[in-house]
């Protein structure tokens, strides 16, 4: 078999408590360091114990998006993870097992003779070299190295770098406990494996999950208030920020639940602060009173909501693109708000920067979409552009501005429909915000005249802010194409890797990636249709949410529709066949 | 010299729209009075409001203001707090909004010792929405919403605080202004999370809880040597209901905030902290 170079994926997979997670992170650090891409994907069940864990990482020499299904080298941790992929390996490809702990027969392998055993004693050597039993792990990821011919010493710098902080001690641990698997592969299996890794000279890049994006976008927005309760996929939003918090200054408040997270955030807003808060559909639900409240008291305000399939608890730990309209007409009443869904860490980094800013400028709730797959998904990543969006305080008066005044007309009538607030303490600023309709200083009033003012006012700081958006709407690929596959969110990642895939079989086509929902780039998406020769719409539900949505906007519908709602992402086999299907 | 601040000072253009002899004018005249006895300035002072007949008070008292959604004024007041720690902050609703609607966002305020001050209106039924069963109508006792009488036991509002960890606990009644107003006071001047549970006659819709039903059965806890820093006598005497029901003071105890437990809250508030010198640097490092 022809030797492949910088190319191929792992998998490793075992029941949930075996820290398989942390692993899959350590191999995606070293063929990034390595000069390599590199996307991680982890599938898991509601479960801490138990269960079926597989984490997935995939390799290649120039940018990748999102994983296929072949596999080339299977850690199996327990027999269930052989017996579940043991069709997806490519042939020639190694699996990885503890020979005491597992034995592997013909049956399992469903009669594949063309897969290479590759026993490995991983506890023991964990053991021997003075380790816990879960360090098999460790030593799993050494004889993977080994199995791909690898440099070492890049990996003991991995270790320097992750366990320094916990002392030489820990980090030797690691490297003696990785070299042991390396040499035992050495030692034992000599034979010729045909994927192998060779380094190449890079700038830095990053291995990072969409969450940890959003966290870092909301540090470099300023946000110094976050508040939270935990949901699965947005839960490590808060845990990472509250890791962060020492080092920034900032709080990240676990509340008693998403109607007290919501409120928090509103309060801290109110009282001048960047806040921002997060969760999943269910707390989202929860929240949405409080949507109302900001947008009404014109109090600035973020909400990540991370998707999972519902409805209700669903399919917790999995994903699904099916909040769409929920978000676009959540609360009660009719109000602007800005929806945002970015579709990979970089977009969710620069974006959830740009939300605080916009919600604090404008005086309008931000919501920034997300969903399984991106949150807990990890990319090779260029290093963030931390100036992408220039940070400045606004929506802000002064209090020079209105000083003597007994009363601040807070909701006055604007141009721009944004009046610029005082905060409480401000001397000389007093209003009330008040969740009645309300007249200029904030008391109830319910006239007619004063309502049709209050609501056009609210509405035109949408028009305000459009100037101050990035363009909404990205494509990607060449113009002219003929086909035109039409997304949003996540499943961008999942199309940029078709088109990829595409190209090689001679297919042209190109991506319509749908950034902001709202305000819905109406003309933008108008002109894509214009000129785009065959559409296919493409998105993670069952009912294709973003399609009746372009349909009212636009009058335009897809020519096609591909829409997948298993609580798996697209694989990029599954659009690449449609699309060849087509042809 | 500035002259001292009066009670009128926190009068706004808006003469309140409760029945007439309703108790909520005797908290409205208390809480201004507080104000004024505290120096603190309209514009020093926040106050969060429910919806209920309660939270329209928003309407009738100059300072900052922020009424919010029926039973989410605590979450809204505790984030202002901790966005601004030097901020004044008191929160004002009624028992629907408090105890039923937002009753969770109350047990933990209570244990989380946020320094904000908590009014009550409690006049043992919905007023705003006319007259349905509140966690505090009496067992028994016919509402709109319960015409046969209420089958829920009803809830002890400063028991319960008690039991939760409050570290300032109260009971005034609208019909004593002069107490109320110390006890006002001293809730604000109270380091940590302070509840004034307010008696309050409901003129429309409790004819049961009266004024002068009241009146035949409070009674001072100073005028009984109350020890309110023994939480089980604290305790004992918050579940005095019926021919006899405390007021004052009932249970203190001085512990840290949650402020002073966050260190990084320490130094200038979050509101007013630089965003323009912010280097994430070294935390984008730690992902390559
Ligand atoms: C989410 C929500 N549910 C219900 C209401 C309707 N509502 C307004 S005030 C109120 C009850 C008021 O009773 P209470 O809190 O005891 O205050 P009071 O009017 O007696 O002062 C209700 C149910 C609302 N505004 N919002
Ligand atoms: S309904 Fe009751 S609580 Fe409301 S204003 Fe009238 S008397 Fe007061």
């Amino acid at each position: 078999m022809k030797p492949t170079v910088n190319k191929f994926t792992w998998k490793i997979g075992g029941a949930a408590g075996n820290g398989i997670m942390v692993t899959g992170a350590m191999l995606a650090k070293y063929v990034t360091r390595a000069g390599l891409w590199s996307v991680d994907y982890s599938e898991y069940p509601s479960l801490i114990r138990g269960g079926h864990n597989v984490q997935v990482v995939q390799v290649d020499d120039e940018q990748i998006f999102s994983h296929d299904q072949g596999n080339e080298i299977l850690v199996a941790l327990n027999e269930d993870t052989v017996r579940k992929h043991v069709a997806e390996m490519s042939s020639q490809g190694a699996i990885i097992f503890d020979p005491d702990r597992l034995t592997i027969n013909d049956a399992m392998l469903g009669g594949r003779k063309d897969i290479q055993l590759v026993p490995v004693p991983l506890v023991k050597l964990a053991l021997q070299e003075g380790g816990k039993d879960l360090m098999q792990n460790t030593v799993a990821l050494g004889a993977t190295l080994a199995l791909l011919d690898a440099p070492m010493d890049l990996m003991d710098e991995i270790f320097k770098d992750t366990f320094g902080e916990k002392g030489d001690a820990v980090v030797q641990l690691n490297q003696k406990i990785c070299k042991a698997g390396y040499a035992h592969v050495r030692e034992q299996h000599p034979a010729k494996f045909p994927w192998s890794i060779m380094p190449k000279p890079q700038e830095p890049r990053m291995v990072i999950d969409g969450n940890s994006a959003i966290a870092l976008g909301f540090l470099q927005g300023g946000l110094t208030f976050y508040s939270a309760y935990p949901m699965t996929p947005a839960s490590s939003i808060l845990t990472t920020l509250a890791e962060l918090a020492p080092k920034y200054n900032i709080v990240a408040k676990h509340a008693e639940d998403e109607i007290a997270a919501v409120n928090n955030a509103i309060g801290a807003s109110f009282a001048g602060s960047r806040a921002a808060c997060g969760t999943s559909g269910g707390g989202f639900s929860l929240m949405v009173e409080g949507l109302g409240l900001a947008a009404i008291t014109e109090t600035p305000l973020v909400i990540v909501n991370a998707q999972r399939p519902g409805p209700a608890t669903g399919l917790p730990t999995w994903t699904e693109q099916g909040d769409l309209r929920f978000v676009m007409h959540a609360s009660q009443g009719d109000f602007p708000r800005i929806v945002v869904a970015p579709g990979d860490p970089t977009q969710a980094f620069t974006e959830s920067a740009r939300a605080l800013q916009l919600a604090e400028h404008y005086h309008l709730p931000v919501i920034i979409l997300t969903d399984k797959y991106l949150a807990e998904g990890h990319w090779s990543t260029p290093l963030f552009d931390r100036g992408a969006v220039p940070m400045q305080r606004g929506g802000f008066v002064a209090p020079h501005e209105h000083q003597g005044k007994d009363w601040y007309g807070r909701y006055a009538d604007t141009p721009s429909g944004v009046t610029p607030r005082p905060v409480p303490g401000q001397a000389g600023g007093v209003f009330l915000a008040n969740s009645d309709e309300h007249d200029q200083y904030g008391f109830a009033d319910e006239t007619a005249v004063n309502r049709l003012m209050q609501v056009a006012k609210r509405n035109r700081k949408l028009e305000s802010a459009l100037p101050h958006l990035p363009p909404r709407t990205i494509l990607w690929g060449e113009p002219g194409a003929d086909v035109t596959l039409v997304t949003w969110g996540s499943t961008t990642i999942s199309c940029r890797e078709a088109l990829r895939k595409l190209r090689t079989a001679g297919v042209t086509a190109n991506i319509l990636q749908i950034l902001y929902i709202l305000p819905f780039p109406t003309e933008e998406v108008t002109k894509a249709f214009a000129s785009a020769k065959r559409t296919i719409l493409v998105e993670t539900n069952s009912s294709g949410q973003l399609g009746s949505v372009i349909a009212g906007y636009t009058g335009k519908r897809c020519d096609h529709q591909l829409l997948k709602f298993d609580g798996r992402p697209f694989w990029p086999e599954d659009i690449v066949s449609f699309v060849t299907s087509l042809h | 010299m500035t002259t001292p601040l009066k009670n009128t000072d926190f009068n706004t253009t808006h003469f309140p729209t409760w029945c007439p002899g309703c108790g909520d004018f005797g908290i409205w005249t208390a809480l201004k009075n507080a104000l004024a006895a505290l120096e603190m300035k309209p514009s020093n002072v926040l106050i969060v409001y429910g919806i209920g007949c309660s939270g329209n008070m928003s309407s009738f008292i100059k300072s900052y203001g922020f009424h919010g959604l029926h039973g989410r004024a605590l979450p809204a007041a505790i984030g202002a707090k901790l966005a601004n720690k030097n901020l004044k902050v008191i929160v004002v609703g009624g028992d629907g909004d408090g105890y039923g609607e937002g009753g969770n966002h109350f047990i933990h305020a209570l244990r989380g010792n946020v320094d904000i001050t908590y009014i009550v209106h409690d006049n043992q039924v919905y007023g705003l929405t006319k007259g349905q069963m509140a966690p505090t109508t009496e067992l028994g006792q016919p509402t709109s919403s319960t015409p046969e009488g209420t089958v829920d036991q009803a809830l002890n509002p400063v028991a319960l605080a008690i039991a939760a960890g409050g570290s300032f606990v109260s009971q005034g009644f609208a019909g004593d202004v002069g107490q109320l107003t110390q006890l006002i006071v001293d809730a604000v001047k109270h380091p940590g999370f302070s509840h004034v549970n307010v008696l309050q006659p409901c003129v429309t819709f409790n004819h049961h809880n009266t004024f002068s039903w009241f009146f035949k059965r409070v009674y001072k806890v100073e005028s009984v040597q109350h020890d309110f820093s023994n939480k089980y006598e604290a305790f004992a005497r918050a579940l005095e209901w019926g021919d006899k029901i405390p007021t004052g003071l009932l249970y203190r105890e001085i512990r840290p905030t949650w402020v002073d437990r966050v260190h990084e809250l320490d130094g200038e508030p979050l509101a007013t902290r630089r965003i323009d010198t912010i280097d994430i640097s070294k935390t984008l490092q730690s992902f390559t």
